[in-house]
């Protein structure tokens, strides 16, 4: 490199450095750091932290309470999330199993894989790959539940997910309010903390399941299956979204199976059920239940139902490009 | 009735009760969903399954079909939109109308067999309304089975991905939050 075009390099090496630390895109940067940090320190805040209190959670302008407690002993978590208003359905999860009541229909469900995620917050331990699809940024300082929270925006890159914010406790880190954003911005479902008490311990029996189970109740039947055994072909999947499970329902009197696919981008999940068509007159049309879309469609002597907390176009292009790997495209 | 018609009816019933070849049911479906008529049929067929199951409910007295006829010739004519985007309450009304008609018969025909047990139905007026809400029950009966499944489907969604360890947030409260019936 000659001395002349040395001296045209260096003003320009520094004319970088400003641009890079001055400019908002080297802020959003920064933003985007801190936001990951401050929802890595929510998650693990929820694992480890002896709290209780009452939520309430919105959708479709109704509003249901619920009461959540969280306990660890000798590292062990265990949660119990009881809904305070009809249905009056319980969650409880201990190291070993997740159960869920329903009351109403008598029915349980149980789940034995071991599960250390938090009946409220999850995130995939790797925020680089969900970067792809979601920028992360810091919002203002505001008060919930008469404590300090910082927000977290949690933007999609694309048109094919949904937007989050998160209010984040400064001192205990834990989440104290969420909001879920449809494709125009708009709040479609909301949590929020109206009472928060972070405590030494919480009794093993304020833990422990309130519903009492006769022999009445129905235990609900699936059937894990290997990933690979999947003989549908799904084309229409957008970037990101990875197959979690692959399930297998019983239901009704003639144990009818019903194949259930899990879809994930890590932070958005979307169902795809595949049941017989029965003996019914089909009607296809687009639902949306809160924040979740649904979508459903005929395929041969198949009923295909996609659902899930994304857009209706998510849905719907899962669903129109799910074909039987055999047979030629439809 | 021409016997193509007749036959394509007959399949329809043994699509009810679960006697067709399941071969034959997607193109079936496929014809129930074109072809209004065939829609009124299934409507009609399920109603007088209906009847059979529950004889406490649905029995009529055998001058039924005139009285509610009679109760319907009382009703103002309503004219139902073409536009099938408009569900309004007159097109709804109208189709039920439709039904309440088409149901004297199949409550006369089903009454016939149970009736001799049963006692009359009290006035023209309590069957007219009976036989709508007989009507409307078909069709809620439906539409809570679909809701049911629905149902079914968003627990075991928020569920599964909870156990896949990558809801993002609020997957279980979305769960105890489902309300029975939605």
């Amino acid at each position: 490199m000659t001395f002349l075009r040395m001296s045209n390099f260096i003003p320009r090496l520094i004319t970088l450095w400003f641009l890079a630390v001055f400019s908002p895109w080297a802020v959003s940067v920064e933003g985007d750091a801190e936001a990951r940090t401050l929802l890595l320190n929510a998650k693990q805040a929820m694992s480890q932290l002896n709290y209780r209190g009452i939520i309430s959670y919105m959708k479709d302008n109704r509003m249901e309470s619920l009461n959540i407690l969280h306990g660890v002993a000798q590292g062990v978590e265990q949660e119990r999330v009881l809904s305070l208003n009809t249905p009056m359905r319980e969650l409880v999860r201990t190291a070993e199993t997740v159960t869920c009541y329903y009351p109403e229909t008598k029915s349980m469900s149980v789940d034995r894989r071991p599960a250390r995620h938090s009946f409220l917050f999850q995130l995939p331990v790797d925020l680089d790959d969900l970067g792809k699809y979601y920028s992360f940024s810091l919002g203002a300082v505001e008060y919930i539940a008469r404590r300090q929270a910082r927000q977290v925006i949690i933007e999609p890159k694309d048109d094919m997910r949904f937007g989050r914010r998160l209010w984040i406790d400064l001192e205990s880190k834990l989440p104290l309010k969420f909001e879920l954003l449809d494709e125009n911005k708009q709040v479609i479902e909301q949590m929020v903390f109206n009472s928060l008490s972070i405590e030494q311990m919480i009794p093993p029996g304020e833990l422990s399941p309130s519903t009492s189970v006769d022999g009445s109740w129905k235990i609900k039947q699936y059937e894990v299956l290997p990933t690979d055994s999947l003989n549908w072909s799904l084309d229409g999947v957008p970037e990101g979204f990875r197959m979690m499970s692959y399930t297998r329902l019983k239901r009704g009197q003639e144990n009818r199976a019903i194949d259930h696919i899990l879809l994930s981008d890590g932070i958005s999940s979307v169902s795809i059920y595949i049941d017989q068509l029965m003996n019914e007159v089909f009607t296809a049309q687009p639902r949306r239940f809160g924040a979740i879309n649904s979508y459903t469609r005929k395929l041969d002597g198949y009923r295909v139902t996609v659902m899930g907390e994304a857009p209706a176009k998510t849905v719907q292009s899962i669903g129109n490009g799910i074909h039987w790997q055999d047979s030629p495209q439809r | 009735m021409q016997d193509k018609d007749r036959e394509l009816r007959m399949r329809i019933s043994l699509l009810l009760d679960s006697e067709l070849d399941g071969r034959d049911n997607p193109r079936l479906i496929d014809r129930l969903e074109e072809d209004e008529s065939l829609k009124e049929a299934w409507a009609r067929y399920n109603l007088v399954g209906d009847v059979m199951r529950g004889p406490g409910r649905y029995v009529a007295s055998r001058d039924f079909a005139a009285k509610v006829s009679a109760a319907i010739a009382e009703e103002p004519t309503v004219l139902a939109p073409k536009t099938a985007s408009h569900k309004s309450t007159a097109r709804r009304r109208a189709a039920n109308l439709a039904l309440a008609a088409s149901l004297a018969a199949v409550a006369v025909l089903v009454g016939r067999s149970l009736n001799d047990h049963a006692e009359a139905l009290q006035t023209a007026a309590t069957q007219r309304q009976s036989a709508s809400e007989l009507a409307l029950n078909a069709t809620e009966g439906l539409e809570n089975q679909a809701e049911a499944q629905f149902n079914d489907y968003l627990t075991m969604h928020n569920e599964t991905a909870y156990m896949a360890g990558s809801a993002g947030v609020m997957p279980y409260v979305r769960l105890a939050g489902i309300r029975a019936g939605r």
